[in-house]
């Protein structure tokens, strides 16, 4: 018997250990897992039972460990992914097999579901009856449905665990990725698995109000809690209390002050040695809110007389692109279609839970967080706490999926105030709840459209006029709507073009780029108005959309390019060809194809610049490496750019791929380069070109935003030239002074970017390192440079093999590592176009096209995906397999967002705050065998051609669906779409 | 027992487990329920753990019907072979609930105990005609869970075990409906079964459901189906007398009612074709 307050002693035999422990008796099995015995690789997601990350075999039964108490699991044997291997015979063999195939298939991108999932998989396949007939893939479904995987769509793990099902072999791969086997054996650290003995744990109160004022704030009865070490408010802000992303505006506090904007405002903090405590306490701090009326529609804040949520404006972005006459192209139109296109919220629903941990490192505050913008973090968190850059370190290896969520500063500097506070670790782990309800979302879309075409359905005109909710902050909305800008005609080409793209506060959640960065809606608005003109001129969808595919490319002054290779018509006679005739369609249900082309950026905006190091080097013991700076989101990038060296080198062996901190601390190079930290002159300088630059990527959309439309476009036309040439002096003379330096303001990694980057940084140092290993050589050897060439076992004279150095040889030589940094920038370009004003673009765009048939239940409003077939341009398959990988998670992401992920928003608050009812897709529900088809033009921007990849899959799918739904059931649905509307729409087509 | 602490104890017997929730201790077995409002919300009390009493793992199918004890999990009675064949009405229900390890944790008792508005096995378990055993300081006594599901869990009283009748020819059938197909919050669920006579006419025919208001039998469609021939026009009529029938409660989540109703009726529709065909 064991009472609270007392600790309970129990007995567990972890992985074959037996101990005996005193626990907390009302704690989870998991949570002493993973916080008393150091079995990191027990996860936690969602604690209620969804998500499995957190599955154990529990006297042999796989069980979810966050919802058996501790003291029920006294005297059992558990085993963790950690244990399969020493578990008897059968069960070990089963395991190192399914090991073998996930490992060579790349089944996982983050991997924060993978240990978890390998329990119950290695489990499933063990008690298959030896000589019976293998699982097939549906058994292996069902089997494993209590799994959640956020990053891949399930098909790869569940080919995994088939083939091993059936004892096949491997499929051949590639040097197998050192990531993927840290995942799959769970022995990788995610930011909230970090703990120390004696930590203390923080808790946010977050506003109570979507908009209210606060008259006044008593904590004094949450301190006096016993266990509360501190509650802290905005009065404990030693710096300025500025939180959030601040690189267009300062507008979002910390920790509120006189009013709140949002339900996702934070009140306060509070550090607790239990986490009773510190939830006793959240309930006891006294908020005085005066509550106001809340703008709850962009369209409700752009009414005049609508009240000002942050002090100006309401629209804080505004951009117009003008192609054209657009009065003229409708003057020589003879039809016209119009429409209005929205989409809701959607949560990123990152399998790892937002948090970390900190503390005090001597006189260094150390965090350990999810995070793609590091250096942001670190700066908000010096702004706020009033600490110099140089006492912050980021710890900031790897993130349990992000999918655009830790672009922005996110939870770091509550942390980081609540360490400076109480001189002691804290760990700061926000329930899914929290985050469900609190955190920032998905922008949502809204967006009216006018199209003018011929008879024959040539497109002549579209206005557009599209919106993204900001919630009450500036953000990173402004640009997104630099994005909605540039491709506000998705795949198509309009020869007169006027639209206006605004960013909108309300006081909805705050908004995020997620997957995608604005694409997504953006094309999903033009993409609809392109299906209903096919279907009022009565024409086959792709003949039209074939008709007016975008033919042209820009360079970077935004004149066309030549012999563009856009791959548009490709991706859609592969995708027509292989979904072939329609299938077969259950009794009594609707079908419906859908087809959707898509045109989404990577790589940045010509007229930004985007600096990004990489070293490739030679240990003493002849081992390769490639370092860069680049977080691991799960995208697998620096195993992609080692992969690319050891092709560049024709080596023997995939190079290890490591996380170079240098670049995180000194994100002018020089720590990177020299090994020793700048000086205090160099780093004051490094610092005016970032807020010089920073000005300048602020510029066309914050500045314009105060004049009145037709006032911007004058703007534009009369400073693109001289804000072009102020722009790129200030990133000439940054890169003279700095030639190492990243641009620390921006992330690390977003918008499909990080291959084309780090990959082009990673190759451009394995030629610096041949440079340097060759110069070497020959002064060893005697022989001139030209003489000499790489091979995978060190430096030999062409001619004669026979004189050659051994890579570990001319380590050695040149002082225990040889190595060469490499550099990648995007090419220079202007912003703008001079003369119109427009937007240049992107370096480059993604091109793909998504087909589906599927077919809906009248009564249920239940969809069936029978066939799912994508077409993708990657420009260069590098690694086929993880670009499979990419794309069907993808894929999975956007059925979610299209079909299940419907947030119920009712003043404001998110209604359905678990992962009971925020649905993210199972291995029930994602499409089954979608075929995946890459094309290869070699047109792409980065290495060996290749173009990015993850993002243009999540902006194709949910369209394609959209329009298979629109052609079954005659209304085009804003997303996500339930089965009750589905159902409702059904209905009312067959009573009409 | 202090207010506001927190106790747990494993009981070796049934008696013990009974003497201790005459004392107020509430019982806990998987956890699915329990586990988080205690660990998250903080409920006190004294928690008495009867997972491991043998006693109440039985699991037994014979001439007298099938006994199922009060902590078999939700995943056997999901693949048990017995079960699957007679009472698939339950089998189903219960492979329809949560994902695997929800099944494996979670047991028929504590689905029955907690009877949370969107429970699995109620339906199943009316139109089955089950009656629970309960036992008390007093000693056993037997509901049927009709009874059970309207008032709760009796003072005092510890849910030993689920007894089914023989099936003496009864057909039964189940389906959930929810907007995900694993791990999914049920919006409807749809129960029926029934028996024939010789010439084929439904005998004592249930129609349950679940998910508008709380588990209930249907009594008026019941009525419409007993002593007809199970024909398709009779299956449309009966149809749209079930979805009209249950009174709803608003729980002020969506779906809406309309919609809530449509799914009752098609859920009927298709139990009742099913029946027929295997009647056919």
């Amino acid at each position: 018997m064991s009472e609270s307050g007392e600790l309970s002693t129990i007995r567990l035999t972890i992985n074959g250990r037996t101990v005996e422990l005193n626990v907390h008796p009302r704690a989870t099995l998991r949570d002493v897992l993973h916080g008393q015995l150091d079995c990191s690789e027990v996860k936690l997601a969602c604690a209620e039972g969804v998500c499995g990350a957190c599955t154990v075999l529990v006297d042999g039964t796989p069980l979810a460990s966050c919802l058996k108490l501790v003291v029920q699991a006294d005297g059992s044997e558990i085993t963790t992914v950690a244990g399969l291997s020493s578990l008897d015979p059968r069960v070990a063999s089963v395991h190192e097999a399914l090991r073998k195939q996930m490992i060579a298939r790349e089944c996982f991108q983050c991997g924060y579901c993978a240990p978890g999932l390998v329990v119950e998989a290695t489990h499933f396949l063990a008690r298959q009856a030896s000589g019976g007939a293998p699982p097939d893939e549906a058994t292996v479904r069902k089997a494993l449905a209590g799994h959640i995987c956020r990053c891949t769509g399930y098909q790869q793990i569940i080919e995994a665990v088939t083939a091993t099902g059936a004892g096949e072999e491997p499929p051949p791969a590639p040097e197998p990725r050192a990531d993927e086997q840290e995942k799959i054996d769970g022995v990788c650290l995610y930011p909230t698995d970090h703990v120390c003995p004696g930590y203390l744990v923080g808790r946010v109160l977050w506003s109570k109000h979507a908009s209210a004022l606060i008259t006044s704030i008593d904590i004094s009865e949450a301190a006096a809690v016993p266990g509360v070490v501190r509650v802290l408010t905005f009065r404990d802000v030693p710096g300025k209390n500025i939180g959030g992303e601040a690189l267009f505006a300062s507008d979002q506090p910390l920790l509120a002050e006189s009013r709140v904007r949002c339900l996702g405002d934070a009140v306060a903090l509070v550090a607790a040695e239990t986490d009773d405590a510190a939830r006793q306490a959240l309930e006891r701090i006294k908020i005085g809110y005066q509550v106001q009326p809340a703008l709850l529609h962009p369209l409700k804040s752009l009414e005049s007389g609508a009240p000002q949520i942050g002090g100006h404006d309401n629209t804080i972005a505004q951009f117009t692109q003008m192609d054209g006459d657009i009065d003229q192209g409708f003057r020589d139109s003879e039809l016209f279609v119009e429409g209005t296109y929205e989409c809701g919220i959607n949560d990123h629903a990152c399998m790892e839970r937002e948090g970390g941990f900190g503390r005090w490192d001597g006189d260094i505050l150390e965090v350990t967080v999810s995070s793609l913008a590091p250096h942001a973090a670190r700066e908000s968190i010096a702004r706020c706490l009033n600490l110099p850059q140089e006492r912050i370190r980021m710890n900031t290896p790897r993130m349990g999926g992000s999918f655009g969520k830790y672009l922005m500063p996110g939870v770091e500097t509550l942390l980081a105030l609540l360490v400076y506070h109480v001189k002691q670790p804290v760990r700061l782990i926000l329930d899914r709840e929290e985050i469900l309800a609190r955190r920032a979302k998905r922008h949502p879309f809204w967006g009216k459209y006018k199209l003018g075409m011929k008879k024959d359905g040539t497109f002549v005109a579209l206005d557009a006029d599209v919106i993204a909710d900001s919630g009450p902050y500036v953000s990173l909305t402004p640009t997104i709507i630099a994005v909605y800008s540039d491709e506000v005609t998705g795949a198509y080409h309009f020869p007169n073009l006027r639209s206006r793209a605004r960013g909108v506060l309300t006081n909805n959640l705050l908004s995020s780029p997620m997957r995608g960065f604005g694409s997504q809606q953006i094309n999903f608005g033009v993409e609809c108005l392109v299906a209903k003109a096919a279907k009022l001129l009565g024409m086959d969808p792709v003949e039209l959309r074939q008709k007016n595919y975008v033919f042209a490319r820009v360079d970077s002054q935004g004149n066309e390019v030549p012999d563009p290779k856009i791959a548009l018509l490709q991706t859609a006679d592969t995708v027509v060809q292989r979904l072939g005739a329609r299938p077969s369609i259950p009794a009594g249900w609707l079908g419906g194809r859908g087809i959707a082309s898509i045109k989404c950026k990577y790589g940045y905006p010509y007229g930004m610049v985007d600096r990004f190091l990489a070293r490739v080097g030679v240990e003493q013991d002849g081992r390769f490496f490639v370092e860069s700076d680049v977080p691991d989101s799960g995208t697998g990038i620096l195993a992609g750019a080692a992969r690319l060296v050891a092709r560049n080198l024709k080596l023997s062996a995939v190079p290890e791929s490591r996380l170079c901190t240098a670049i995180i601390d000194d994100p002018s190079g020089y720590l990177f380069a020299h090994g020793k930290s700048a000086s205090w002159l160099r780093r004051s300088l490094y610092r005016l070109y970032e807020w010089l630059q920073g000005i300048q990527a602020a510029k066309p959309m914050m500045i314009i935003v105060h004049f009145s439309e037709s006032g911007a476009a004058w703007f534009l036309k009369t400073f693109a030239r001289p804000a072009n040439f102020l722009d790129s002096l200030i990133n000439r003379l940054k890169s003279y002074s700095f030639p190492y330096a990243i641009d620390s303001f921006v992330p690390r990694t977003s918008g499909s970017r990080g291959m084309l980057m780090v990959g082009a940084a990673a190759v451009d140092a394995a030629n610096q390192f041949r440079t340097e290993a060759l110069k070497l050589g020959s002064r060893l050897l005697g022989v001139p440079v030209d003489g000499l060439e790489c091979t995978s076992a060190g430096v030999a004279d062409v001619k004669s093999h026979e004189s050659r150095i051994p890579w570990a040889e001319l380590a050695r030589r040149a002082g225990g590592t040889l190595s060469a940094i490499g550099r990648a920038t995007i090419p220079p370009g202007n912003l703008l176009v001079p003369g119109s004003g427009n937007q240049v673009g992107a370096i480059d765009h993604m091109f793909a096209t998504h087909g589906v048939d599927l077919a809906v239940n009248p009564e249920t409003g239940e969809v069936k995906i029978l066939h799912y077939v994508a077409c993708q341009d990657v420009g260069n398959a590098l690694n086929p397999t993880a670009i499979r990988g990419q794309i069907l998670g993808a894929i999975a992401m956007g059925l979610g967002q299209a079909l299940m992920e419907k947030a119920f928003v009712k003043d404001g608050a998110v209604q359905n705050v678990s992962m009971h009812d925020y649905l993210l897709p199972s291995m029930l529900d994602v499409p089954v065998d979608p075929e995946v088809i890459l094309l290869e033009s070699g047109d792409g921007r980065g290495p060996a051609g290749a173009k990015g990849v993850g993002e243009a899959g999540a902006v194709a799918s949910p369209v394609a669906i959209t329009h298979a739904l629109f052609d079954a059931l005659g209304v085009q649905f804003a997303i996500p779409v339930t089965p009750e509307e589905l159902s409702q729409a059904a209905v009312l087509r067959t009573a009409s | 027992m202090q207010a506001g602490s927190f106790q747990y104890v494993r009981a070796r017997t049934a008696d013990e487990a009974v003497s201790l929730i005459a004392s107020d201790a509430v019982v806990i077995a998987g956890g699915t329920v329990l586990s988080p409002e205690i660990t998250r919300e903080g409920r006190n009390g004294c928690f008495v753990d009867i997972a491991k009493i043998a006693s109440l793992r039985e699991l037994r199918v014979d001439a007298r019907g099938a006994t199922i004890g009060t902590v078999v999990s939700n995943d056997e009675i999901s693949q048990h072979p017995d079960l699957l064949r007679d009472y698939a009405a339950l089998a189903s229900a219960a492979g329809f609930i949560g994902n695997p390890h929800v099944r494996r944790a979670g047991t028929i008792g504590g689905n029955l105990v907690w009877a949370l508005p969107r429970a699995c096995l109620p339906p199943a378990l009316l139109v089955l005609d089950a009656e629970v055993n309960l036992r008390d300081a007093g000693g056993a006594f037997t509901q049927p869970v009709s009874q059970f599901l309207e008032n709760g869990l009796p003072p005092h009283a510890l849910l030993t075990s689920v007894q089914l009748p023989p099936p003496a020819g009864r057909l039964s059938g189940y389906v959930k409906y929810a907007w995900r197909h694993a791990t999914a919050m049920a919006l409807v669920l749809v129960s029926v079964s029934t028996r024939r006579d010789s010439g084929g006419a439904l005998v004592e025919p249930r129609v349950a459901v679940g998910g508008l208001c709380g588990a209930r039998r249907l009594l008026g469609t019941e009525k419409g189906l007993a002593g007809k021939k199970l024909e398709e026009s009779l299956i449309a009529d009966v149809a749209a007398r079930a979805a009209a029938e249950p009174p709803f409660v608003e729980a002020g989540t969506p779906p809406g009612e309309t919609y809530r109703r449509r799914l009752i009726a098609t859920g009927v529709r298709q139990l009742l074709r099913e029946i027929r065909s295997q009647i056919s």
